[in-house]
């Protein structure tokens, strides 16, 4: 029984870290219907800006400022050449934003190197937790509480700012958006910025316990996938559940048949797509035209 | 025309021409560029990773080969020139590139590789050519056992030859009751399996295994599990990157305080990765930097000296491994007067390489029925962060068992190559 | 009058000049030795080929080929290791079974189009990536199959050919390749390659004019799958090995990379220049530049912002919007 107990909190753990990253990617995906490869390599970033600061300012500050250095890649990344892609054939912002994570990993490569790095978690949560009922990890406990701190800025953010409204609704209807006359170009420089923020935390936090590689990112840029489609394009909520989801159906497996875990996330996405087509709570929006 | 391993290349600007021009011209330039130079140098082909998930180890087995060619310079009056290409830790593209190095640059003799699915692919291609490839980094039994070639050498040690020297060390003097972790691959397999008759001829007992898919990121649940069963030994067969994110949380989940941690190949590139914190245990290794003769001292100083920059500041058992690989076949070619592979072949089976050159604490003897390159295997202790005298100072030597006691005989590996290539 | 304006119209089709520096290649000095190189080119052409059926004249952006592909060259390595050493037979298996399973997929995916299109493919193809990584028993898992060999094309008492050896297996390839174009251009020049390009159009008007597009959609999607199957099985055959990394998510990205490259969106040959430019450049950088990876993307990059319509686009001029 605890042992079930230490593999749902480890789901529980691994499906935050993914919903964080999903949010990123399906608000990128439903606002500017990009489907962003360059995703998992700003995850990468995020861990390598994160073992570059730690020397110099410690795990804290690395954790607020390698993600805005993110961030900014990824605004450089938008106003130079993504934004070129919008409204086409999404062929070519798939294809635009594969060529540039390839580039980009290599710029990994060039800059830190090709050997491995690591990442210390602070001090105090080092070591694990004897609670009787359950062994773990203190690391993945403080892992879960920055992610649900993170999840709940995200939405503050989307449900009490307006800016953050007109985010949500042209997450799911960019065009009614435009005719709104906002900003639509300078938006969508946000959104991209936003997300690449949250790939970047999601790096900086998992670093210490994935190791920092410069193929890291391909970790959670396929499980990102498959969170939107199960989730629903550019749902908030759908993005968390569905990362909860994954991360516990992924944890689970390993207990009963670890050969099958990767495999697992692409059923339950089947099966649900088979009863709900845009996902558990996605809504009609112009992707579908 | 040679091929430099790393920074900027000479011919680069030839390519920055129109894509659809090089698609026409392309495989032909350097060929057409090879016959201008003079003395027609002797070209070795090298596939190995440059990118991928064995970059780095790749890149310090090419640092040991370019060692040896350094050393050595010309063979037969030709001077030595190696030909790099990147197999990005893919098997489709180390075959294609070992294509590209026989059909175009028509190399007789190839070296390389950390991958073993790589290595059976390659060495495919090599058997079917009849081109000598020798395998510098790969760990995995098959590649002198099933897939072994008439073609093609092994250098480093199999996991038969690790387990039989770091298993009663174990037994004797951390415990009887292991826990492995198993990579749930062929390599992953063997190290297990003959972790298993380790235990069974010294009445140690199993209480319990983890099969750890590749690509495994999150390791909790099977270190819960480890935990629980109460081993004295975690016995660990993973590799590559899975082994590093394994290897931060076994710090993460202190389950280093509660069991002795043992990896059955650690690789010195892993462990700088992870650094002193997260180094622990005791374990197997091929080779490092502090064993303790004149000719590895000799060794380090000239990796030094060579790569005053370099990245790892110390050679790694890639390095050893590439630098022996590629300094015998030159002699070997040397001995045999010409570029001929099966005389190279036979030049290289029932040689032994004295002791004085062997860069181990024994010599090296090359088997002739299985190609395997019989030499110690050694193990370490992990020492503590307060212990280590400098960044590098990871491991303290404790035994070493010499290649002859441990490497598997023709009963544990029934055998047959095929005959030499005409 | 009729009969030879139609021969004049075959003669002097573009085709003939491709197949005919194809069949020169290896004869061309030095560029010429490189034939396992030429012999992928060819495949992947007809992979392209097929995919573009599908891609530029349906207008369904699939990012799972690779998938399809892969089935295939696992199909033809398995059935000559476990069930029969011929050539034949695993060859018609790799089309087969690849068929069989893209019918299947394309029953999911026929009625979508877009971004869902793209995302599904993407999906189903990292499933069929992950079988052949964990089903060890079937497929090797990482370590994949080897030991494939080409056997001999023998007509009892009259001759055998040796496939073993890289030339003739080259113009084995070539042969199979010419048979190939010339139906697909049959295919695409047909009454049903008409109505897929009217759905590529404009799906909507399309099924109002009466026609079943999800059926037409997926018919190109399948027929697409045999052709990549095909490749996947002649790949196998050259190297005689199948590992899972050909089911890899990037080899999808490659081919439609390829397509696009070529031009595939506006002309029939888009595609084989397409996977020419493609396969030769990529070799030839990763052998003259240790991080021929960041060109490698920078090129996705420029292709995709400067040369969208790719080379024949470029050449061409004109934005065509009907193949020809």
């Amino acid at each position: 029984m605890t042992e079930f107990l230490s593999f749902a909190v480890n789901g529980l753990v691994l499906g935050l870290i993914f919903a964080v990253v999903a949010l990123g990617f399906t608000l990128i995906l439903g606002v500017m219907q990009v489907i962003n490869f360059t995703h998992g390599i700003l995850f990468a970033f995020g861990a390598y800006f994160a073992f570059t600061l730690q020397k110099f300012v410690g795990f804290w500050w690395a954790l607020i400022i390698a993600p805005i250095f993110v961030g900014l890649i990824g605004l450089v990344l938008e106003r130079l050449v993504i934004h070129r892609t919008y409204g086409g054939n999404p062929l070519f912002g798939l294809l635009l934003t594969f060529g540039l994570a390839t580039a980009l990993e290599e710029v990994i490569r060039m800059v830190w190197g090709k050997t491995g790095y690591s990442v210390a978690a602070p001090r105090f949560a080092a070591g694990s937790l004897d609670l009787g009922f359950m062994f773990y990890s203190k690391y993945r406990l403080l892992l879960a509480a920055l992610t649900i701190i993170i999840i709940l800025l995200v939405w503050l953010f989307l449900e009490k700012t307006p800016y953050g409204a007109i985010i949500k609704a042209g997450a799911s209807d960019s065009e009614m958006v435009m005719a709104l006359g906002k900003n639509l170009p300078r938006m969508r420089t946000f959104v991209f910025a936003i997300g690449s923020i949250l790939a970047g935390v999601a790096g900086v936090i998992a670093a210490p316990i994935w190791s920092v590689r410069p193929t890291m990112g391909t970790f959670i840029l396929m499980p990102a996938f498959v969170i939107v489609v199960l989730g629903g394009i550019g749902s908030f909520w759908g993005s968390v559940i569905a990362g909860l989801i994954v991360g516990m159906s992924t944890s689970i497996s390993v207990m009963f048949w670890p050969r099958i875990s990767d495999i697992i996330p692409y059923v339950l996405m089947g099966i649900i797509l088979l009863f709900r087509p845009r996902g558990l709570m996605g809504e009609k929006s112009v992707l579908e035209v | 025309m040679e091929k430099k391993l790393g920074k900027k290349i000479s011919r680069r600007t030839f390519l920055k021409g129109a894509v659809a021009g090089t698609a026409l011209l392309g495989p032909g330039i350097p060929y057409i560029a090879k016959k201008a130079v003079a003395a027609e140098p002797l070209y070795i082909g090298v596939v190995s990773p440059a990118s991928g998930n064995y970059a780095d180890h790749g890149m310090m087995e090419r640092m040991g080969m370019q060692m040896a060619v350094a050393e050595i310079k010309t063979v037969l009056d030709r001077p030595v020139k190696t030909l790099v290409e990147d197999d990005e830790t893919d098997p489709q593209v180390g075959a294609r590139k070992a294509r590209r190095l026989i059909e175009v640059d028509k190399v007789k003799f190839m070296m390389g590789g950390v991958s073993s699915s790589v290595a059976v692919s390659v060495s495919e291609v090599a058997q079917r050519a009849g081109v000598l490839y020798i395998e510098t980094n790969q760990n995995s039994d098959t590649l002198t056992g099933e897939k072994a070639h008439r073609c093609c050498f092994r250098v480093p040690s199999d996991m038969a030859m690790a387990l039989k020297c770091l298993g009663p060390y174990i037994i004797e003097h951390v415990g009887k009751k292991w826990y492995f972790f198993t990579h749930d691959y062929e390599w992953g397999w063997s190290g297990t399996r003959w972790g298993r008759k380790v235990l069974e001829k010294y009445g140690g007992t199993e209480v319990g295994e983890s099969k750890v898919p590749l690509n495994t990121r999150d390791f909790s649940a099977f270190l819960l599990k480890a935990r629980a069963a109460k081993p004295d030994a975690l016995v660990i067969t993973v590799g590559g990157i899975d082994r590093a994110a394994l290897m931060e949380q076994t710090y993460e989940f202190g389950i280093y305080k509660e069991m002795t941690i043992v990896h059955t190949l650690y690789d010195y590139e892993d462990v700088w990765a992870a650094g002193p914190e997260k180094n622990f245990g005791i374990h197997g290794t091929e080779w490092f930097y502090g064993i303790d003769t004149p000719t590895v001292k000799e060794f380090v100083a000239k990796y030094k000296k060579m790569f005053p920059a370099a990245l790892i500041p110390v050679p790694t058992q890639d390095t050893a491994n590439g630098y022996i690989a590629m300094r015998e076949l030159l002699r070997a070619i040397q001995r045999v007067g010409k570029e001929d592979v099966t005389a190279v072949i036979k030049a290289l089976e029932g040689h032994t390489i004295p002791v004085t050159e062997s860069l181990k604490n024994d010599p090296i003897y090359i088997r002739e029925w299985d190609h395997q390159f019989v030499w110690a295997y050694y193990v370490v202790r992990s020492k503590k962060p307060a212990e280590m005298k400098d960044r590098a100072d990871f491991f303290e030597l404790l035994k070493w068992v010499p290649g002859k006691d441990i490497a598997r005989t023709k009963e544990e590996n029934p055998i047959k190559l095929e005959p030499y290539p005409s | 009058m009729a009969s030879r304006n139609r021969w004049s119209k075959w003669i002097s089709n573009p085709m003939w000049v491709v197949f005919i520096i194809f069949a020169l290649f290896p004869y061309i000095p030095y560029i010429g030795r490189y034939i396992s190189l030429g012999t992928e080119v060819i495949l992947w052409s007809l992979f392209a080929l097929g995919f573009n059926i599908l891609l530029g004249y349906t207008g369904l952006p699939s990012f799972g080929h690779g998938a399809f592909f892969g089935i295939g060259a696992y199909a033809a390595g398995i059935f000559f290791l476990r069930v029969y050493k011929g050539l034949w037979i695993p060859l018609m298996m790799s089309i087969l079974i690849t068929g069989f399973f893209t019918a299947l997929v394309g029953l999911l995916v026929a009625k979508k189009r877009g971004i869902y299109f793209a995302l599904i493919t993407i999906a189903v193809s990292q499933i069929f990536y992950f079988i052949a990584f964990r089903w060890e028993e079937l497929t090797g898992g990482e370590t994949g199959l080897s030991g494939i060999d080409r056997v001999n094309i023998s007509f009892p008492n009259l001759f055998s050919i040796k496939l073993s050896t890289p030339i003739n297996y080259y113009y084995f390839v070539l042969v199979i390749f010419i048979l190939c174009t010339l139906f697909i251009w049959k295919i695409v020049h047909s009454p049903f390659g008409k109505v897929l390009q009217a759905i590529r159009e404009n799906e909507i008007r399309a099924k109002y004019l009466g026609y079943n597009t999800t059926a037409y959609k997926w018919g190109a999607f399948t027929i697409s799958g045999f052709f990549a199957g095909l490749a996947g099985g002649l790949y196998t055959l050259l190297i005689n090995s199948a590992f899972p990394f050909v089911l890899d998510w990037t080899q999808s990205g490659n081919v439609v990379m390829m397509t696009l490259l070529g031009g595939g969106t506006v002309n029939f040959f888009g595609p084989i220049l397409g996977a020419a430019i493609f396969i030769v450049s990529r070799d030839l950088l990763s052998t003259y530049w240790e991080s021929w990876m960041l060109i490698y993307g920078l090129i996705f990059v420029f292709v995709i912002l400067f040369i969208p319509s790719g080379i024949l686009g470029l050449i061409g001029g004109k934005k065509q919007t009907i193949l020809r």
